[in-house]
C-alpha cells in the first residue's frame, strides 16, 4: 500500500469522525443538552444524588400515607368486628327467648296456633305440632 | 464552573494553555499550508493541504472550544487535529524507518499526542452521552 493511500484512508476515517462528531452535538443539542446545562449538572453525581433524594421524599411520603391508611383500616375493621359480636350476642339472646315464649305457650295453650317463625329463623325455633301434644 | 464538560475547575492556567496550545496547533496546520514540507512530498499537493487544513482547522475549532467552553465545537476540533496529527505521526515513522533514524523521538512523542487526545476525546463523548442521559431522565420524570 502506498503512502498516498494510506494517507488518504486516514483522511477518510478522521474526516468521517469529525463528520460524526458534529451530528453528535447536533442531536445532544437538539435533544436538549445545552453547555450551561452541562455546567450546571457537572457533578452527575450530584445531580443523581438529588434525584435520589427526591424519590426519598415520595417514599416517605407514600410509607406515611400507607402508615395511616392502615391505621384507619384497623380502627374500622376493630368496630365492625365489635358491632359484629354484639348482633351475634343479641340475635342468640332473641332466639333463645322465642324458644322459652314457645315452649310456655305450648305449656300454657296447648294445641294452640303458635306462628311460624321467619324463614331465616326456622333452624333455630321449632314450633311443636298438634300430634305432638298429648 | 466550567461550560465545557471537563471536570475540572475554573483554572485561568488550564484555560490558558489550552489556548495556547491550539494556537500553536493552528500556526502548525497553517505551516503545513504554507511552505509543505519537502521531506514528505510522497504524499502529494492534495494530500498535503488536506493534512495541514485538518490541522489548522481541527485546532482552530478546538482553540475556539475552549475560548468560548462549548464541548460541541471542541469535540470535531479535536477528532480533526487528531486525524492531522496521526498523519504527521505515520509520515514521520515512515521516515524514521527509511532516510532519518534520528525522528524517532518525535514520532513517538507524537504518539503521546495522539493519546492524550484521544482521551480528551473519550471523556467528551463520556460527558456529553451522560448529560443526554440526565436530559432524558429529566425529561421522563416530567
Amino acid at each position: 500500500m502506498s503512502s498516498e493511500a494510506i494517507v488518504t484512508l486516514l483522511v477518510a476515517i478522521f474526516g468521517g469522525g469529525t463528520a460524526a462528531a458534529i451530528i453528535q452535538g447536533v442531536v445532544s443539542h437538539k435533544k436538549g443538552v445545552r453547555d450551561s446545562d452541562v455546567a450546571e449538572d457537572q457533578n452527575a453525581l450530584q445531580g443523581y444524588k438529588d434525584l435520589a433524594a427526591e424519590y426519598k421524599t415520595d417514599l416517605a411520603d407514600l410509607k406515611r400515607e400507607m402508615r395511616e391508611t392502615q391505621k384507619a383500616n384497623t380502627e374500622r375493621f376493630t368496630r365492625i368486628e365489635a358491632e359484629l359480636s354484639q348482633e351475634r350476642s343479641t340475635r342468640w339472646a332473641a332466639v333463645q327467648y322465642a324458644r322459652d315464649l314457645v315452649s310456655l305457650i305450648s305449656r300454657l295453650l296447648p294445641g294452640a296456633s303458635i306462628p311460624a317463625p321467619p324463614e331465616s329463623l326456622v333452624d333455630h325455633i321449632i314450633i311443636p305440632s298438634r300430634e305432638d301434644h298429648p | 464552573m466550567l461550560s465545557s464538560p471537563y471536570p475540572v475547575p475554573r483554572l485561568r492556567t488550564w484555560r490558558a494553555a489550552m489556548i495556547i496550545g491550539w494556537t500553536a496547533g493552528i500556526a502548525a496546520g497553517v505551516w503545513v499550508l504554507t511552505d509543505p514540507p519537502l521531506s514528505y512530498d510522497s504524499i502529494g499537493l492534495a494530500l498535503t493541504i488536506v493534512w495541514g487544513a485538518m490541522l489548522a482547522v481541527g485546532s482552530g475549532l478546538a482553540a475556539i472550544g475552549h475560548l468560548t467552553q462549548r464541548y460541541k465545537l471542541e469535540l470535531p476540533g479535536l477528532v480533526l487535529a487528531l486525524g492531522g496529527v496521526v498523519i504527521y505521526d505515520y509520515l514521520s515513522w515512515q521516515q524514521t524507518l527509511t532516510t532519518s533514524p534520528g525522528s524517532g523521538p518525535r514520532a513517538l512523542l507524537l504518539i503521546v499526542l495522539a493519546c492524550t487526545l484521544i482521551a480528551r476525546i473519550r471523556v467528551l463523548i463520556y460527558m456529553d452521552r451522560q448529560a443526554r442521559q440526565r436530559v432524558e431522565m429529566r425529561d421522563s420524570a416530567v
